[in-house]
């Protein structure tokens, strides 16, 4: 570029206006007045948050998943498997449980409590250790979804009915509900754990099977004392 | 010397970034005119730019640089501004310069060239001209604000120069031709 082309240049963009009319100023005013109340509200920028299309999918999916959670929440709770109850399955052949030990017929929502505990558990508690609860201490077990997969523990530690394709992993729950121990593992109907249950209370025993088929299994300790005249109610309280 | 304004503004201060509208508006005006060549749109483009400065002030890292950081958000309006109008690519009818004698209306003609070779740039040949010969910035800045390397700014002006000098020459030979007629 020549210097005659820079100062025609120059010389052209000299004209024209350098000023900001004064109604600009006042529309610009009014405009960032406006984001700056918007920014003071709680919770700023959360509606154009929101207006984010991926955003708005999220909240719509989360609000299906808590719709569908809440649904199955509201069905009716899962037979028991056991005498008198229904039977888990057409392959499931379920030992009959002792006669004179009454089961719970209802579960609530996998807690009950527990008001006693008599034996805790034996051997070295480094160690998994068979989980031995005091007789005449059983654990029923049964699928929240009522898939055949229930186990029902007996008084010994063995167990029952045992059934689905996969074993099922059990996790003890203190009555305070810090400690998850997953150390706990059914197998083929024996219970065992090196947890020592030596906190009376509320305890929770959940098992989940490793298969997708046997979901979520409830553990329901259930004290029936066997003494002649066992008060079941005043020992065991459900959950509401 | 807007340092404190702009800290101030940054914190949400209304009255702080009226005070840094106003110190930096007329320029600002300056800038768009030049580049859009219509004084609405380049008003509008400037409230544009103002609007958004506010909105994302809390996002400038250097307050020193707040000038340079509103003109790169002033150049993403104009080019927005004049799509939106679509009056940058008016087409304009060329007229034949009318030819007369003395200094002064030769230089009155000289401008009506440069005023209707600039009107065909590009926006983004435009921009670069007005902030290298308007606002007399080095290319290094002029392809900050513009937010471009260095290496696509120097071409840009190349282009830009060249093709405001071949438009101005097509003119002159038309109008030659025409009063050859």
């Amino acid at each position: 570029m020549t210097g005659s082309e820079r100062d025609l240049i120059r010389d052209y963009f000299r004209d024209g206006p350098e000023e900001l009319p004064e109604r600009v100023y006042l529309s610009m005013r009014g405009a960032i007045e406006t984001v700056a109340q918007r920014r003071r509200r709680p919770w700023p920028g959360v509606g154009s948050w929101l207006r984010e299309p991926r955003v708005r999918l999220a909240v719509i999916a989360a609000v299906i998943v808590a719709a569908l959670l809440a649904t199955w929440r509201l069905l009716p709770n899962p037979t028991i498997y056991g005498p008198g109850g229904a039977s888990p399955s057409p392959t499931a052949e379920p030992s009959p449980l002792p006669s004179g030990v009454p089961l719970a017929t209802t579960i609530g929502d996998c807690t009950l409590t527990l008001t006693e505990l008599r034996e805790v558990r034996g051997g070295d508690p480094e160690a998994p250790t068979p989980f031995l609860m005091s007789p005449p201490y059983r654990a029923a077990m049964l699928p929240h979804t009522g898939q055949p997969s229930a186990a029902l523990i007996q008084a010994d530690g063995t167990g029952w009915g045992v059934d689905g394709p996969g074993r099922p992993v059990v996790s003890v729950v203190r009555p305070d509900a810090t400690l998850d121990y997953p150390g706990v593992s059914l197998d083929a109907g024996r219970l065992s754990t090196s947890y020592a249950f030596d906190v009376p209370g509320t305890w929770t025993l959940s098992i989940v099977a490793e298969s997708v088929a046997c979901t979520q299994v409830v553990a329901i300790i259930i004290d029936p004392e066997p003494s002649p005249t066992p008060p079941p109610s005043a020992q065991l309280e459900p959950s509401p | 010397m807007h340092r404190a304004l702009v800290d101030r503004a940054r914190h949400g201060d209304v009255e702080a970034f009226d005070a840094l509208a106003r110190a930096v508006g007329g320029r600002c005006m300056g800038i768009a005119f030049r580049i859009l060549r219509d004084t609405n749109v380049a008003e509008d483009a400037v409230q544009a730019a103002l609007i958004v400065a506010w909105r994302e002030i809390r996002n400038l890292r250097d307050a020193d640089r707040f000038e340079p950081w509103l003109h790169r958000i002033l150049t993403r309006e104009c080019y927005a501004e004049a799509r939106r109008s679509g009056r940058w690519s008016t087409t304009l009818r060329m007229l034949p310069a009318p030819q007369f004698a003395g200094d002064s209306t030769s230089s009155v003609d000289d401008r009506d060239q440069i005023d209707r070779a600039f009107r065909r740039l590009t926006l983004e040949q435009r921009a670069i001209l007005v902030f290298h010969h308007y606002l007399d910035l080095p290319l290094v800045e002029v392809a900050n604000r513009l937010a471009i390397p260095l290496g696509t700014a120097k071409s840009r002006l190349h282009h830009a120069t060249a093709a405001l000098r071949a438009s101005v020459e097509a003119d002159a030979r038309a109008s030659s031709r025409e009063h050859m007629a």
